[in-house]
């Protein structure tokens, strides 16, 4: 299934919008991750813990987007955006979201 | 790096309350030491945090190649993503080095 974050797809037509459509994460760090993180907070730069928590993140909520696109039977998935927010302390909310539709040809 | 060192101190916070325990010598920070050992030892030991961890194996034959590719932070492996029409899932497959650009 093609995601794309332009309005139009080069070389298709968008003959039916099926509306939109969304995949929504919330993901923590355990206390073993979050330690670490904190610890090498205090020294700076990179921190691998939360980089690679996002990475999946990012990950998961594209998977539900597309899974959520699929059983609207959309083909495609345009205008896609990522949205993020923190909910407590240490977790974090991923959202991606986009217009599902058909395109023709099909990708 | 910093697990060892993490996983060291815990091992060494739950050796003192061993030691501790056994002779009686400073047994006013027994809880201490139970408690901090236990948190780093088992707060390290039983995080679940992986999602779909990358695949191997090379992909079914009805999965497509969506194209999209990308460097995973963690293991710094060249990733590409196939797509099962069938299920409408995502699967993430760590692809050879050989056509890694440059």
């Amino acid at each position: 299934m093609l995601v794309v974050t332009t309005e139009n797809v080069p070389g298709h037509q968008v003959v039916q919008v099926k509306g939109q459509v969304f995949g929504v994460v919330v993901r923590s760090r355990g206390i073993g991750g979050n330690m670490m993180a904190g610890i090498r907070s205090l020294v700076g730069g990179e921190i691998h813990e939360y980089t690679q928590m996002l990475e999946e993140a990012r990950r998961h909520a594209l998977d539900r987007l597309v899974s959520n696109a699929k059983v609207m039977g959309a083909n495609a998935v345009v205008m896609m955006r990522f949205d993020s927010a923190e909910i407590g302390q240490t977790m974090s909310e991923i959202v991606a979201y986009g217009t599902a539709v058909v395109l023709d040809p099909p990708t | 790096m910093l697990p060892i060192i993490l996983y060291a101190l815990g091992g060494l916070l739950l050796l003192g309350a061993l030691v501790a325990a056994l002779t009686g010598v400073m047994v006013a920070l027994l809880p201490q030491l139970l408690f901090g050992g236990l948190l780093l030892v088992v707060g390290l030991a039983i995080e679940r945090w992986r999602y779909k961890p990358l695949l191997r194996t090379g992909p079914d034959p009805r999965w497509k190649d969506t194209g999209e590719r990308f460097v995973d932070p963690g293991s710094g492996q060249l990733t590409a993503v196939y797509f099962d029409p069938l299920r409408g899932e995502r699967h993430y497959i760590v692809i050879d080095d050989q056509v890694r650009p440059r």
